[in-house]
């Protein structure tokens, strides 16, 4: 179970999060949705720990243990994974050898060479890539779509408990998306929990999403079902406003505020 | 022609690698940084090639000049560095006195423990060399705040008709990356080892045998 409690965070002087409250279920899917610069980015990197942010107050708790507590290797194994909106390119790392390395930290006794390929070729199988990529250094030259997909396959491999997904389906053809669906579907059956990030409803259809919660100026506003995330694709957020009197701040400041976590490909087309 | 020199073994010398011939020079330093000045002259279509690994824990200044006097001569040299607590200087030059020359330097190098390390690399193109070609790259890593980490690459072209071209990264290790490879329980520690063996191991396949074993393991042993 993931239990966010009052979460206040910033980067820099600015705060994005302003006390989200939050609860995931083990074995939820839950779908969270919410305008640009609203804090989903934000609050996935915060719970796996990124440097950027900085916490000023509030906790989480994951199965039971302090997570700000812990640094980012220790919450990886402890069975969370976020797979990232922007994966970072690393010159020089082989992604095999950072597969292998990633998988022998999590165990007492490193994996066979044998076994390791297996379970590697299976993975680059069943995500549709080129197993000749394994070789190559990670991320680096990967389309988006590549990234994504390589994303999901860590997932595979690494067998957390507990997935954040920070729109994970942006950059990917009709096709990636079947095969990203399956894999998450796959997991969900194997009871593993879901925080998905997507501005659309085309994976959560596919995934159904068992919760959905709406995060607007750095805050839950509102939870429900997944009549909720169709509700906000045909509807958008205006209504939110109107009903639930929430006004949406607009983002204020010169572009170069747009920091890591906020969608900035995204902001800068919102003029 | 190859000659692999470790340690003590490299000192000053002049080298003519003769018209058409190769030469390949290999330096590895694990106790002794060199202190010495080294000439290579490469004559008509010969080619030079050299690969310095440097692990060395007291510093110095180091010196290659590699002069291609006659068309179709090559040079090519790749160091890398780690730079620990000792102060070290690598002055390369890769000097294109003749036409349809080609030139390329990289040093790549890690500065740790207050360490000092400074890449002067010049290419220099004389007059009347028309149709040379040069390149130089440097880069290095700085582990701690106390360190210092220098790269002057010098183009001196002095005709036209030619392509020169450098590329000089100083900086530390990129926090996304480390939060990229911690994100999937590696250490901070492991993932910085992670991404610096990718950084100076490719100086590995310049060598071979027990000399290559030597030189993973001060990889391994100063990172």
């Amino acid at each position: 179970m993931l239990k966010i409690v009052n979460l206040h965070a910033s980067v820099g002087d600015k705060e994005i999060l302003k006390g989200v409250n939050l609860t995931v279920e083990d074995g939820q899917t839950l779908a969270l949705l919410g305008p640009n610069g609203h804090g989903k980015s934000t609050l996935l990197s915060v719970i796996m720990g990124h440097p950027n942010f900085t916490v000023t107050e509030g906790s989480i708790e994951f199965n039971g243990i302090d997570l700000l507590s812990l640094p980012v290797d220790q919450r990886s194994k402890a069975g969370l994974f976020l797979g990232m909106q922007y994966p970072s390119e690393i010159p020089g790392v082989n992604s095999a050898d950072f597969y292998k390395a990633a998988l022998n930290v999590r165990r007492d006794k490193p994996m066979s060479l044998f076994t390791f390929y297996n379970k590697l070729q299976t993975a680059y199988k069943e995500m549709g890539i080129p197993f000749e990529m394994s070789n190559r250094n990670l991320n680096e030259g990967f389309s988006g779509g590549e990234k994504k997909r390589n994303e999901i396959l860590q997932m595979r491999l690494l067998e957390p408990s507990t997935i954040l997904l920070d729109e994970i389906d942006s950059g990917l053809d009709v096709d990636a998306m079947q095969v990203v669906a399956k894999a998450i579907n796959e997991e969900k059956a194997a009871g593993k929990t879901f925080l998905i990030v997507s501005h659309y409803a085309r994976l959560y259809d596919m995934v159904t999403p068992t919760h959905t919660a709406v995060m607007v100026n750095g805050r839950i506003v509102v939870e429900g079902g997944p009549d909720l995330y169709k509700r906000i694709d045909t509807e958008g957020y205006e209504w939110i406003k109107r009903e639930l009197g929430v006004n949406l701040e607009k983002e204020d400041g010169p572009m170069n505020k747009v920091s890591i976590g906020v969608c900035a490909t995204k902001e800068a087309f919102k003029k | 022609m190859e000659k692999v020199l470790i340690d003590e073994a490299i000192s000053s010398f002049r080298l003519d690698v003769n018209p058409g011939e190769n030469a390949r020079v290999k330096l590895a330093a694990f106790s002794t940084f060199p202190n010495v000045e080294i000439t290579v002259n490469v004559h008509e279509n010969a080619t030079f090639e050299g690969a310095f690994a440097d692990f060395s824990g007291n510093g110095g200044t180091f010196v290659l000049r590699v002069n291609l006097l006659g068309k179709g001569a090559k040079a090519t040299w790749k160091s890398a560095s780690i730079c620990a607590g000792a102060k070290k200087v690598f002055d390369t030059n890769i000097i294109h006195r003749e036409g349809d020359t080609e030139g390329l330097m990289e040093n790549y190098g890690i500065v740790s423990k207050n360490g000092k390390l400074h890449f002067k690399g010049t290419s220099a193109i004389e007059k009347g060399a028309k149709g040379a070609a040069t390149r130089q790259n440097a880069k290095i890593i700085i582990f701690d705040p106390g360190c210092d980490g220098r790269a002057d690459p010098i183009l001196k072209i002095d005709e036209n008709d030619v392509k020169a071209s450098h590329g000089a990264v100083v900086g530390k290790l990129n926090d996304e990356h480390i939060f990229y490879l911690c994100s999937r329980g590696l250490s901070p520690e492991q993932a910085k080892r992670l991404i610096t063996l990718g950084y100076i191991r490719p100086i590995e396949v310049y060598f071979d045998g027990e000399l290559k074993d030597r030189i993973e393991a001060a990889i391994e042993e100063g990172l």
